[in-house]
């Protein structure tokens, strides 16, 4: 074996060892990230704030979004997101994590639009794979939707002309306790409801334009700007028992899953919106422990092999051959 | 996007969805030559409809100063705008071609401006903000003063054919169009047109409050509401149209807006669709009448493409060209033919207003000779007719005579009731 040769080997095996190091450290470098997600067990996850340090100890993934484009209203300013996934053995918990230098979260005019994160997911009952947007009518989809305006709701009645407007002026409202009056809320219209507590709406749909609100509300979810930045946790029991919701299980092949933001200050909403490609959210029973620090683990990885490659070097530079004492 | 035949253009045209047409379409003539500005029709519907919270700056009904006035302010101006930006110099008719009754228009409609700018969206729009739906009657009375000097005084101004300095009222409600713009921007599809009225509304429980409609609608006439977050519209008084009014003795009747206007200017009806969603003939209902035998009548801003089903009788006074801009090449001989009415044409004129129930048939009693005079240097009659209005049902609903009764009080009784 001529000495190229042998160098050529060492690299190979060097590669192949520092391969099975990230694996077993589950370190992702920028260049190597996969579609998947993993969503590791932790017991701990609050569900009051996304920012929590749990999220410190999850695995996440980083997409690229692309402005929707296929049909009108087209359109779609943010251009990347970051997600991350746990669960408890009960329940899955998904962060959405993206770079937004206004907090929309009013609707105090006619041409205030909220922000806005969604997750969808082929249905539980879907056994072929749905279209990218909205699934079609024999794939139906599960949108997960959050938005910021909804949050708000929940703190301060937005849907009241003084809470929004708070220098308007009304003598009266005739038959004001009347449900007839507000068609969309006497209807049952979750946007129009007055008593909103959840920042986030369970979808379903099948194709576009048949977005429909789920009988059951089963999802649960938080969202916090902090100086330009969104997170915003879903979490939602692993197994559903509604038509047309997405379920999960731990340890199988993982769930498809898609992303898409609305930016409320650039007038976005539905159609107008960045998407992200398909991934693959998948539940296992490896354990949130703490995350080793970036240079720690690269260094757990380098340092054998820097005395791996080192070693060769001198032997071969010595003379040393394999297969000869 | 689908073509269909916009026979108000001549032509056809690019849709989102393909032809389809109601068996009957709801219909109005306003005549704008009557208008006094009372705004009863706007607070008629202001108080049936939109009192609630939320709707506080909601009027399906309005009535705008032309040409400064808007409401929201300046939506016309700005859909010109936006159309001449997408086809400049293109926005012109072809009057002389044959095609529908005003010729062919050779320019871009709001669906096509939108394919045309990378179909982004469906129709060529823009959302008005909260200031420009405030001050609804912004720019009231205020005329346009003889050209080039504004603000002098004119002694002769106010001559016909036009007047230098001039202004008029524009009534506007939703035209609950054939190919309604609201309808084919909601990526919910959640506002349907209906088959027994065309009338088209929204649906509460579907819409989500994208405002794609408030965008799109080039009239303006879909608006959004914020305490439940969804967008609402004019219901074309939908139960009266139904005949399900109490008062209405179960067969259709006019909307509020439309019943009780003070000026009599409106006759509002239901006119049946032939299949290629033109108007079957009717040579005997008045609106039939107005808008395709005198064709008197003629759309509000035809060329945005909607098929609009509010027609008007251009006012007389008002420079030509201002008014072909806005209801077409027809304005000329509309404005001829109201000057000098035909026999038939001032006894239909007559029954504006004059009953609640809608008028399906009309006829006419004819009377004594009782003025011949010129109208325009040409001879013009006026006979004593009675025109009367039948409903739905053929039962007689209105009776009026072309010239009214005119009684003089007896010197004896002065100043008494
Ligand atoms: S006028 Fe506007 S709101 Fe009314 S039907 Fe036409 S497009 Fe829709
Ligand atoms: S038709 Fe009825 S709802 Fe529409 S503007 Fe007139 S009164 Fe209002
Ligand atoms: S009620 Fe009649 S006259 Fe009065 S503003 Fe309305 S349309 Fe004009």
């Amino acid at each position: 074996m001529s000495g190229r040769t042998r160098r050529r080997a060492a690299v190979v095996a060097a590669v192949l060892l520092a391969a099975l190091a990230l694996q077993l450290l589950d370190v992702r470098l920028a260049a190597s990230q996969s579609a998947t997600l993993s969503a590791r067990l932790a017991q701990d996850v609050s569900t009051s704030d996304p920012w929590d340090a749990v999220w410190e100890r999850s695995s996440s993934l980083d997409l690229a979004l692309s402005a929707q484009l296929v049909v009108a209203p087209r359109g779609g300013t943010r251009e990347a997101l970051r997600a991350r996934a746990l669960h408890d053995g009960r329940r899955l918990f998904v962060l959405l994590e993206w770079r937004d230098a206004t907090e929309d979260a009013r609707i105090d005019g006619v041409t205030a639009y909220s922000d806005a994160a969604a997750l969808q997911f082929p249905a539980a009952s879907t056994a072929e794979t749905p279209p990218l947007c909205m699934g079609s009518p024999t794939a139906i989809v599960n949108i997960w939707q959050w938005k910021a305006v909804w949050q708000t709701d929940a703190q301060q009645d937005l849907a009241r002309i003084v809470t929004s407007k708070p220098r308007a002026w009304a003598d009266l409202y005739p038959y004001a306790g009347e449900p007839v009056f507000a068609p969309a809320r006497a209807l049952g219209n979750l946007v129009a409801r007055p008593d909103r507590v959840s920042p986030v709406e369970d979808l379903h749909a099948g194709q576009y334009g048949t977005l429909t609100t789920a009988k059951e509300q089963p999802l649960g979810g938080v969202g916090v700007w902090r100086a330009g930045t969104w997170r915003v946790l879903f979490w939602r029991d692993l197994a559903s028992g509604q038509d047309g919701d997405a379920s999960f299980g731990v340890g199988g092949a993982g769930v498809d899953a898609a992303a898409a933001l609305w930016d409320g200050s650039a007038a976005e909403r539905d159609g107008l919106k960045s998407v992200s490609q398909f991934f693959v959210i998948r539940p296992v029973t490896l354990p949130a422990t703490a995350e080793l620090p970036f240079w720690t683990a690269a260094l757990i990885v380098l340092l054998p092999m820097a005395v791996f490659v080192g070693g060769m070097t001198w032997l071969a530079r010595s003379g040393w051959t394999p297969g000869r004492a | 996007m689908a073509k269909v035949r916009n026979w108000q253009l001549g032509r056809e045209m690019e849709y989102r969805f393909a032809e389809a047409h109601p068996d009957r379409q709801l219909a109005f003539v306003f005549n704008t030559n009557r208008c006094i500005a009372c705004q009863t029709c706007t607070m008629s519907c202001k108080s049936t409809w939109t009192f609630s919270e939320g709707q506080e700056q909601m009027w399906w009904n309005n009535v705008e100063t032309k040409p400064y006035g808007g409401y929201p302010h300046n939506w016309d101006v700005r859909v010109l705008e936006l159309l001449e930006a997408a086809n400049p110099g293109g926005q012109v008719w072809d009057a002389a071609a044959r095609g529908g009754p005003y010729g062919v228009f050779r320019g871009m409609t709001v669906f096509e401006a939108a394919a045309k700018q990378g179909g982004k969206d469906v129709a060529l729009g823009y959302a008005p903000t909260d200031a420009e739906w405030s001050a609804p009657n912004i720019g009231e009375d205020t005329a346009v003063g003889p050209p080039g000097r504004p603000g002098a005084y004119d002694e002769r101004g106010a001559q016909l054919p036009q007047h230098t300095p001039w202004f008029f009222y524009l009534q506007r409600v939703c035209n609950h169009c054939s190919y309604p713009a609201c309808l084919a921007a909601c990526p919910r599809n959640a506002i349907y047109k209906r088959k027994e009225d065309g009338i088209v509304l929204i649906d509460q429980a579907r819409c989500r409050g994208y405002r794609k409609c408030v965008e799109a609608c080039p009239y303006k006439k879909s608006m959004f509401r914020l305490t439940t977050r969804t967008s609402e519209k004019c219901v074309g008084c939908y139960p009266r149209v139904e005949g399900r009014d109490p008062l209405s003795d179960g067969v259709p009747m006019e909307a509020r807006c439309m019943a009780t206007c003070v000026g009599k200017i409106r006759l509002q009806g239901l006119v049946k669709v032939a299949a290629d969603g033109t108007w079957a003939a009717d040579r005997t209902h008045p609106l039939y009448f107005l808008v395709h035998v005198e064709k008197v009548a003629l759309p509000l801003y035809p060329q945005l493409g909607t098929e609009p089903n509010g027609y008007y009788i251009p006012p007389r006074w008002v420079p030509r060209p201002y008014l072909e801009q806005m209801f077409g090449p027809g304005v000329g001989e509309a404005i001829e033919r109201y000057r000098r009415p035909s026999r038939e044409l001032l006894a239909v004129l007559q029954l504006f207003r004059t009953t609640q129930r809608m008028i399906f048939r009309y006829d006419i009693v004819e009377g004594p000779k009782v003025l011949e005079t010129t109208v325009g240097g040409r001879p013009w009659t006026m006979y004593a007719d009675t025109v009367v209005g039948f409903d739905e049902r053929g039962r007689e609903a209105v009776r009026v005579p072309v010239v009214e009764p005119f009684r003089e009080r007896p010197a004896r009784y002065p100043n008494s009731i």
